[in-house]
C-alpha cells in the first residue's frame, strides 16, 4: 500500500504514479483524466460542473480532485449572479448582465451574459465527460494507492 | 419541460442562443453541436481507453494499438446497445404490451 501516492493522485490526476517513478503512466492517466474533464467543459460549458443543480453528477466529478472543486467554485460564486426577486444565485437568462452588486439585470440590446447555461444534449454530454473523468480518476487513485505486487517487484528491480 | 428544452436547443430557437453561438467563448458557452452530438461519443471512448489502458498495462509495448482496439470496442458496444434499445422499444414493447384500440 502507498497512501502518499493515493493522496497525490487525489490532488492531481497522475501525480501518484509520477511520485512512484512511473512517468509515462502518469502522463497518460493525467492527460486522459484532465483531457476528458476539459473536454466536458468545452462541450457543455462551465455549466457541466454544477454541485447545486446536478449534485449526483458532481459526486462523480469530485474525484477529479481540487480542479473540479475550483471549477464549481468559479461557477457558483464568480459567474453566477443574484436573482433580484429571490436573492438566490442563478445562471443568467439570455440578454441579462450583472450590475455592480452582482444582480442580474436586463442588458442593452445585443449584450451577452458572462456565460451561457447549457441545454439538452450539450449539457448531458459535457456533464457525462466530466463525470467519467472523475470515475476514471477513482480507478487511478486506487491503482496508485494499491499498486499490484508485480508492478512493485518490477519497480524494485 | 426537458423535452421542450431539447426541442428549443436543437432548433436553435432559444431566445438569444443564435447570437450566443456566433462567437463561442470556450468554457463559458456550450458548443452548438445538438444535431451531431453522437460524434462526441468517439473522443469520449478514446479518453476512456487512454486512461484505462494506461492503468491496466504492465508494459507499454503495443499500448496505442490496445487503446485503439478498446476505443473501437466501446463505440461498437454503444452502437449495439442503442440498436438493441431501439428494437426493444419499437418491436418487443408493442408486442408484449399492445396499445388498446
Amino acid at each position: 500500500m502507498d497512501p502518499l501516492a493515493g493522496i497525490l493522485a487525489v490532488l492531481l490526476p497522475g501525480a501518484g504514479h509520477w511520485y512512484q517513478g512511473q512517468v509515462r503512466r502518469a502522463l497518460l492517466v493525467g492527460g486522459g483524466v484532465l483531457g476528458l474533464f476539459l473536454g466536458g467543459l468545452l462541450i457543455g460549458g462551465i455549466d457541466a460542473v454544477d454541485s447545486r443543480q446536478d449534485r449526483l453528477w458532481f459526486l462523480g466529478q469530485a474525484f477529479v480532485g481540487p480542479v473540479a472543486f475550483a471549477t464549481d467554485y468559479v461557477h457558483q460564486n464568480v459567474l453566477r449572479g443574484i436573482d433580484p426577486a429571490t436573492m438566490q444565485r442563478r445562471s443568467p437568462l439570455p440578454g441579462e448582465v450583472k450590475d455592480d452588486q452582482g444582480h442580474w439585470v436586463a442588458g442593452p440590446a445585443g449584450s451577452k451574459p458572462p456565460f451561457s447555461k447549457s441545454l439538452g444534449k450539450m449539457n448531458e454530454i459535457g456533464t457525462l465527460y466530466c463525470t467519467i473523468a472523475g470515475m476514471l480518476n477513482l480507478i487511478v487513485i486506487i491503482d496508485a494507492a494499491f499498486p499490484s505486487a508485480g508492478r512493485v517487484r518490477r519497480r524494485a528491480a | 419541460m426537458l423535452a421542450s428544452l431539447h426541442t428549443l436547443a436543437a432548433a436553435n430557437t432559444w431566445p438569444g442562443l443564435a447570437s450566443t453561438t456566433l462567437a463561442w467563448r470556450p468554457i463559458l458557452d456550450p458548443l452548438d453541436l445538438h444535431r451531431q452530438w453522437f460524434f462526441l461519443l468517439v473522443p469520449l471512448a478514446f479518453g476512456i481507453a487512454v486512461t484505462y489502458r494506461a492503468v491496466r498495462v504492465n508494459t507499454f509495448e503495443k499500448y496505442w494499438i490496445k487503446t485503439i482496439i478498446l476505443t473501437v470496442q466501446i463505440v461498437l458496444a454503444m452502437i449495439l446497445l442503442g440498436a438493441a434499445s431501439y428494437l426493444f422499444i419499437h418491436l418487443a414493447v408493442p408486442y408484449l404490451l399492445p396499445m388498446p384500440d
